[in-house]
């Protein structure tokens, strides 16, 4: 037997010494009595001596059984094994099997997996489909997997479905497995007794005992749950958490090898982490489905005793020339789970990158004209290129002119990011376009033109591009100049937006602290909206850098970002363009807005793929089947994955990794494992420990199970039983005490 | 009560008499006579009867007359009538001789009530320092009642002191002074040593026995907690002797009701060992036993032809005293005139 509380059971066991205490303490304290009738006492005690005897130990036994009872009750006792398939009702077996990351994880020969499969064939062999017997099968991995719901007669179809499984690298959805089964039509619930069997180990990767678990149906009820019993020690395992470049998109040039800093984040749960160990991540850098390497780089880490999480930068050189969609991939040690040992990352390789500058009157720098008379889009032009001007000096953005009137869809195609400082002059299908652009991936910043007294245009932009802003009509002033914040370091914000200046981060707060605002437009975000807040803003907290991503809530979001500019780079407005700021700020919109919008997508095993836009399927690039993936389903296994439109074009990469949440490999006590699973409704019995050949060998799951009894339902009938022995020993105290004889009954 | 460790005065014999024969009582018994209920052997002529025919006020028998008897006692009316000689006997009567019998075993000392409670003149200590009125204390005050009567009714008193063997004694004697010896030689007997002697009734019997010379009314004052059938054999040995008796048994109103609620350990005042009781438990038991041991020893006192009175220390002692007085000596004139 063992119990939900077993802190509680050990203490109630304990106080069952406190009669026996309080016994002998009432003996020490008394004082003694000088009696002179003693042979009346003891003839007394002589005759009644065993009678004495029997009531004290009857007294003493009552309430030693009235702790004993109590404490049980309130920890709740379970059995093991239970009398679950035992009887000949008929019966339906719900096998919730965990195929899940840490399922993979073996010690010896065999997997978790392999045990909680030997343990459900045990089970499906005790069925017997002729007395109407029925198995379903649901499968753990996130989200969980109904295969056989509702239960089948085919008994021998879900065995072969069991024999048939594999660990998957996606964590444990116990509470979407359990919601599968409240999902089940009372209909569907056959007669007879329900047994739901949960296979294993419970490790806090696969048993996440914080979610709050669904009810289990009322057609269901009672249910009984059979576990098997939690592992006591789980493996060593290193899990990769993430692979961060600073850059997923690189900008290679054309002459010089680029290095690229990527920054990987580790984590070892188990029994090894209590001791130092060293540790090797490799790095390297591939074209999809090919084996040749572009890059590579290795880190090692030193693990102290204690330590569970690392941080190990390491510095790839990526050659000129590499451009497109790339793979880099992190390796760390093999370990008892190794799928979490790997991760890949989409990472985009490009010579340089296109930014369209929409504006009317193109002015090039360095030409006769002083700084006095730059437009917006001069100041923009220097920033992005500061070489513009310089024959033969690298270009790594190159800054295209667009007029605002002759947008169209060729022009957009081709550029990764648009500057559109003339939003005025931009016609409804231009917005379409520039929507296009952004949604496919691209990056759009607009800045609204500082001419304009009254700004008309800002409803055509936000309803074109769906973003929850209100930008005002007229323009705030502040004739002394407004100080900036730093936004980014005052609040937490949206990854996607805080991403755009996370190089720019720690030098931020000195870099805005000479910039002044004279005019803003200011932008307002629909009540109830959930856009992220601003990048820069003002001291009175007006915005002044935003981002977004576009499309309303009715609509899917694109891929690509909005950056709008509340003040453009005109002294009427601010003096940004000529201070430190504007020349990182904008590089860091640029580079990191495009390499956000362009670079390959990334998820965890489990989750269901968005799908690039004009994306129609997605093909594995490695591995032996390149078979496409049904479109809406969740992926469960690690792999790097092409996204293809209809044509066969390919629209972007997605890696899937395993999940980093999936790989803890630390025990839990069955005791919290079994409270956390009758919240769902059910009585818990625990199997006992299962391997590969079944429970405890051949015949103990079966052993197990034929005998036993009601579980952690159980803490009624004890209490009740409490009760009944707490008025026993009333009754019996009322008696012994013998009170009913009155004074002077002598005489 | 100096409480500097200085030797504390005897007190005098009359200011203890005081603590142990209330006004009250006296005053209860004033009235009554103590007389023997069987025939009693006197030094002196008083008012009991004796075993020896003399030729008294009192007739009792006629016998013929022999040569050399006093032809004064020679019955004229009978010669006249049957013309024969007889001489007329008249009982003769004689003093009485009361011997207080006193068990101070170690059993006696136990007492729940307070002394300035029995006591009733104002005392809250014993003469030996005790606050509680212990079952020698209401037997010493019987003794000194008794004795009173006795000695005021001009017969002799005397007392034997026992426990496991006689430890005093006061020699029978008809002087008002003999009752100040025996009350005051009861009132310090505990200022020695206690004895935690139990009683050994035979021996004491014997002993007691061997120096009565004349038939005497034996009073045994005691708690009885005895086996019956050594009280049996003494008694038995008593009547041989053709001496009569008054068992008045003195037992704490604790003793009798038994009605202690708390487990406690209880030890014994006669060296019994320390037993750890639950009172409620056993009370049925206890009162049973001591009904049994009660039962028995009455029925023995009478199976001898001897009074049996139970006395509880937490009663005055006049009423009951009286009363049995009383009772005994209507007893005694119904069986005179039947």
């Amino acid at each position: 037997m063992i119990f939900l509380h077993p802190i509680l059971a050990a203490v109630g066991a304990a106080c069952v010494a406190v009669p026996i205490l309080i016994h002998l303490l009432m003996r020490r304290r008394r004082r003694p009595v000088v009696w002179a009738a003693m042979r009346f006492i003891l003839e007394a005690v002589r005759q009644q001596r065993r009678r004495l005897r029997l009531e004290q130990f009857l007294l003493l036994a009552a309430r030693c059984l009235l702790v004993l009872l109590v404490a049980a009750a309130i920890a709740r006792p379970i059995l093991s094994g239970g009398s679950a398939l035992s009887g000949r009702s008929a019966i339906t077996l719900y096998l919730l099997i965990d195929d899940s990351l840490t399922s993979s994880a073996r010690e010896g020969p065999a997997s978790a997996l392999d045990r909680h499969k030997a343990a459900a064939a045990d089970l499906l062999k005790q069925l017997d489909p002729a007395a109407g017997d029925r198995a379903g099968l649901v499968l753990l991995s996130a989200p969980a997997q109904p295969l056989v719901l509702p239960a089948s007669a085919g008994v021998g179809a879900v065995a072969g479905l069991v024999r048939d499984l594999e660990p998957t690298d996606a964590a444990a959805d116990l509470p979407g497995a359990i919601a599968a089964l409240a999902g089940l039509r009372s209909d569907a619930a056959p007669p007879g007794r329900t047994v739901v069997a949960v296979l294993s180990d419970f490790l806090t990767g696969s048993a996440d005992i914080e979610r709050p678990l669904g009810q289990l149906p009322a057609s269901l009820r009672p249910t009984t749950i059979l576990i098997t019993d939690a592992a006591r020690m789980g493996p060593d395992n290193v899990t990769i958490t993430g692979v961060e470049p600073l850059r997923p998109v690189v900008v290679t040039g054309a002459d010089a090898a680029t290095q690229a800093p990527v920054r990987v984040s580790l984590r070892r749960t188990g029994p090894g982490v209590g001791v130092a160990a060293p540790g090797l991540v490799t790095l390297r850098i591939t074209a999809p489905g090919q084996a040749a390497v572009r890059a590579a780089g290795q880190g090692q880490v030193r693990w102290a005793a204690g330590q569970s999480t690392a941080e190990v930068p390491v510095d790839l050189s990526v050659p000129a020339g590499a451009t497109g969609s790339l793979v880099l991939t992190a390796t760390a040690d093999n370990d008892a789970i190794a799928s979490d040992n790997t991760f890949r990352r989409a990472v985009e390789a490009r010579g340089s990158l296109r930014v369209a500058l929409i504006a009317s009157r193109p002015l090039r720098a360095g030409a006769s004209t002083g700084i006095q008379k730059f437009e917006p889009a001069d100041w923009f032009r220097v920033a992005l290129d500061p070489a513009t001007g310089s024959p033969g000096a690298p270009h790594e953005i190159e800054v295209i002119d667009l007029d605002p009137a002759s947008i169209d869809a060729p022009r957009v195609s081709g550029i990764d990011a648009a500057i559109v400082l003339r939003p005025d002059a931009v016609t409804e299908p231009g917005w379409r376009h520039l929507r296009t652009l952004v949604d496919e991936g691209g990056l759009l910043v607009v800045a609204p033109p500082p001419d304009l007294t009254v700004h008309l245009w800002a409803d055509a932009m936000t309803a074109a591009l769906g973003l929850e802003w209100t930008i005002a009509r007229e323009a705030r002033t502040y004739p002394e100049g407004a100080p900036l914040r730093d936004e980014t370091q005052r609040q937490a914000v949206l990854p996607s937006s805080r991403d755009l200046l996370r190089v720019l981060a720690p030098e931020l707060p000195e870099l805005v602290k000479p910039v002044r605002v004279f005019r803003v437009l200011p932008v307002q975000q629909t009540a109830g909206g959930n856009a992220p807040p601003p990048l820069l803003a003002l001291a009175d907290g007006t915005p002044l850098l935003l981002a977004a991503s576009p499309g309303s809530t009715a609509e899917a979001a694109g891929r690509g970002i909005v950056v709008f500019l509340a003040a453009p780079p005109s002294f009427d407005w601010t003096d940004l363009q000529a201070r430190p700021l504007m020349l990182p700020l904008m590089q860091e919109v640029i580079r990191m807005g495009v390499a956000r919008a362009r670079a390959g997508s990334t998820m965890i095993a489990g989750a269901v793929p968005s799908l690039p836009p004009r994306a129609t399927e997605l093909r594995p690039v490695e591995g032996e089947s390149r078979a496409p993936l049904a479109r809406g389903g969740p992926i469960r296994r690690s792999g790097v994955f092409e996204a293809l439109d209809d044509r066969g074009g390919a629209r972007g990469l997605l890696t899937v990794n395993a999940d980093p949440a999936a790989g803890r490999t630390d025990p839990q006590p069955v005791s919290a494992i079994a409270t956390w699973l009758a919240s769902c409704g059910g009585t818990v019995h625990v199997l006992g420990t299962t391997t590969a050949e079944g429970a405890e060998g051949s015949g103990a799951l079966r052993q197990s199970i034929d005998h036993g009894g009601q579980g952690s339902g159980w803490s009624l009938g004890l209490l009740i039983a409490a009760l009944g022995v707490a008025l026993a020993e009333l009754a019996m105290a009322r008696w012994f005490s013998h009170a009913r004889v009155e004074p002077g009954e002598s005489r | 009560m100096p409480t500097d460790g200085t030797p504390r005065p005897a007190p005098a014999p009359e200011a203890e008499a005081s603590l142990y024969l209330h006004p009250q009582t006296l005053a209860r018994l004033g009235s009554f006579e103590l007389r023997a209920k069987m025939i009693v052997e006197g030094v002196m002529s008083g008012s009991h009867r004796s075993p020896y025919h003399g030729f008294s006020v009192e007739f009792a028998q006629h016998r013929p007359y022999v040569a050399g008897d006093d032809v004064r006692h020679l019955d004229w009316k009978v010669y006249a009538r049957s013309d024969k000689l007889h001489l007329k006997q008249y009982q003769q009567e004689t003093s009485l001789d009361l011997m207080i019998m006193v068990d101070a075993s170690g059993s006696m000392r136990y007492g729940s009530r307070t002394f300035e409670d029995a006591s009733g003149a104002g005392h809250t200590l014993s003469p030996d320092g005790r606050s509680n009125w212990s079952k020698f204390d209401h037997a010493t005050a019987i003794a000194a009642a008794l004795a009173y009567i006795t000695l005021h009714q001009g017969d002799r008193a005397g007392l034997t002191v026992f426990a496991d063997q006689i430890t005093a004694s006061i020699r029978r004697s008809s002087t008002m002074g003999t009752w100040r010896q025996i009350v005051g030689a009861l009132a310090m007997h505990y200022q020695g040593a206690p004895t935690d002697s139990p009683t050994d009734i035979g021996r004491v019997i014997d002993q007691m026995l061997a120096k009565l010379t004349n038939r005497c009314l034996i009073v045994l004052i005691s708690d009885l907690l005895m086996d019956p059938e050594d009280l049996r054999a003494a008694l038995a040995r008593v009547r041989h002797k053709r001496h009569d008796m008054i068992l008045f048994q003195v037992l704490d109103r604790a003793e009798m009701e038994f009605d202690f609620r708390d487990a406690a350990p209880f030890e014994g005042m006669e060296g019994e060992p320390r037993l750890r009781v639950d009172p409620r438990a056993i009370r049925a038991g206890y009162l049973g036993a001591l009904k049994s041991h009660l039962a028995a020893v009455e029925r023995i006192a009478r199976g001898f032809g001897f009074d049996y009175q139970l006395m509880s220390t937490h009663d005055w002692l006049g009423p009951p005293l009286a009363a049995f007085v009383a009772r005994r000596n209507a007893m005694m004139r119904r069986a005179k005139s039947g």
